[in-house]
């Protein structure tokens, strides 16, 4: 095989499968070899599914060769966060040191859905820790260690995502899927110069994946184009009777979805949360869209964005791990202030949570009507690039930074995709975000695509890796 | 009392609590820490609390009883 697999598209790698240029077996055993060797570079890999990955490989190219194709994943490898839930004697570690040699005897729907479209899992891969539910505030906050940036081995990889990220970025796995309450699927997306969709919530189903914040986390792929992410959310979005909070409407990717001219929204000073390179980069992109649409500014009733799902993740975060930080497990936490800042939020007023819940409806009820007048909102992915590791970073779930879009975007629980918009003066990536209403993946999917049809910041890789 | 005082108030008796409750937990070292993420809290109380709501505005969380062969 003549040809180098490594930074393509799911898309094109199908088109070689089907073609029989590149067989299932070939392209497995490529990047379980680039995350033995590469993958401890970045602290991106938890376990490497060798045995497993091979076997669905095996089982993939039979199916090929006898004519059977499962659709566009059919043959292509994959990392999931450590998060999701794996039988076999895969372990699943949230991330954390005490639960590194834990197995669950069942698939997350997630995991199953990926093995029926053919996908193979070929790692589980690093996250920080508890999903970074306990307060952490710097990198170094993982059993595995800190996520290093493939970009710059002195920054983070971002979090809580953090292996799904730099494993994209380096080139390890052709696509990995990840998870967001807030922030996490773009973070990394960003800090990683990759392409990273949040769904909407409820689209895909959260049984099997540790849970954070019930009414906030959702699962959704990492991949180097918007394109790659539309077809992986086909294949793992969908109702689930195991998690009653999916949605029944259905969702199909679709490639040809077209719309000229887009009506772009920015909404009024959000781009000034944003630091030198972000902010300067996310202006150069206003160009390249206002050939694609109309811009036009947007403002947003003055409400305690930041504020209202810091409540509500505090209160949730509580709940879902009360045993856990009563029983003191949290001291066996990697990051020190991972294993006090928890019991700060022990004791939050019920009236407050519910409060915090009621103003999320007047967020929803704003936000849907902002998108009776514009098709997507636009803004910077992240408030900041890669922050240093070894240093405190800061956080808008501490409340040292503000995100507006992001604390709107998961409140409402609408979609959004981070896709790349250039570098900073040091090298490092930088992305803008398109959020739109909900269950319009196809709407901010398009929208990125078509940013992409007129960049080439996602076809730029880390020197060396290719 | 004013306002602020009694912010103040809220926030030294939260972390009065919180020692109460889990204070074998903690080294001296910590107590700054957990003073600025109970701080956080109380800030975070007061922003939901500036913006009015009427009784009315429910939030998205209905009851719905329960038939198991619903």
């Amino acid at each position: 095989m003549s040809l180098n697999p490594v930074f393509m598209t799911i898309r094109s790698l199908g088109k070689l499968i089907k073609t029989k240029q590149i067989s299932p077996v070939e392209l497995t055993k490529i990047f379980l070899n680039r995350l033995q060797e590469i993958g401890p570079k970045y602290n991106a890999v938890v376990t490497i599914c060798s045995d497993l990955a091979l076997d669905q490989a095996r089982q993939s190219e039979k199916e090929i060769a006898s004519g059977q194709c499962r659709g566009p994943l059919h043959g292509i490898p994959y990392g999931a966060k450590d998060l999701l839930a794996t039988s076999g004697g895969i372990p699943t570690t949230w991330g954390a040191a005490c639960f590194r040699d834990r197995c669950f005897e069942y698939d997350a729907t997630v995991i199953r859905k990926l093995r029926e479209a053919g996908a193979i899992i070929v790692a589980k891969l690093a996250m920080i820790e508890l999903a970074g539910g306990m307060g952490y505030r710097q990198p170094n906050a993982s059993f595995t260690g800190a996520g290093i940036n493939p970009w710059d081995l002195n920054r983070w990889s971002g979090g809580s995502s953090s292996g799904a990220g730099s494993a994209v970025c380096a080139g390890l796995v052709p696509f990995a899927i990840g998870s967001e309450t807030w922030g996490s699927i773009l973070g990394p997306a960003n800090h990683c110069g990759v392409t990273g969709l949040r769904p909407t919530y409820g689209r895909v189903s959260r049984f099997g994946a540790m849970t954070l914040c019930w009414t906030l986390d959702k699962i959704g792929p990492l991949c180097l184009t918007a394109d790659d992410c539309g077809l992986v959310l086909d294949a793992i979005a969908g109702f689930d009777s195991m998690d009653p909070t999916t949605s029944k409407k259905t969702f199909r990717y679709d490639p040809s979805f077209f719309r000229r001219p887009f009506r772009f929204g920015i909404i009024r000073n959000v781009a000034d949360e944003a630091e030198g390179a972000m902010r300067k980069n996310f202006e150069n992109a206003l160009q390249t869209l206002s050939k694609l649409g109309t811009i036009e500014e947007v403002i947003l009733p003055n409400l305690p964005y930041d504020e209202i799902i810091r409540m509500i993740m505090f209160a949730e975060i509580s709940s879902a791990f009360e045993e856990f930080i009563e029983e003191g497990r949290v001291a066996q936490l990697t990051a020190p202030e991972d294993r006090y800042t928890p019991y700060t939020r022990m004791i939050i007023f019920a009236k407050d949570y519910i409060r915090a819940l009621r103003l999320r409806e007047v967020v929803c009820r704003e936000i849907d009507e902002i998108f009776t007048k514009v098709d997507v909102l636009i803004g910077p992915s992240r408030p900041t690039c890669a922050p240093k590791l070894g240093e405190d970073f800061p956080s808008a779930l501490r409340g040292n930074i503000k995100d507006t879009m992001g604390a709107i975007g998961n409140l409402a629980g609408i979609p959004a995709i981070s896709v790349p918009s250039g570098f900073s003066a040091e090298g490092l990536p930088t992305g803008i975000q398109f959020l739109g209403r909900a269950y319009e993946e196809n709407m901010v999917i398009a929208a990125a695509r078509a940013y992409q049809d007129e960049t080439e910041w996602h076809l730029c890789h880390p020197p060396g890796l290719t | 009392m004013s306002e602020q005082d009694g912010k103040n108030n809220l926030s030294e008796v939260l972390l009065f609590c919180l020692n109460s409750l889990y204070g074998n937990r903690f080294r001296q070292e910590m107590q700054n820490d957990l003073k600025s993420a109970m701080d956080t809290v109380i800030k975070t109380l007061s922003a939901l609390k500036s913006v009015a709501l009427n009784s009315y505005q429910n939030s998205f969380l209905p009851f719905t009883p329960f038939r198991k062969d619903d």
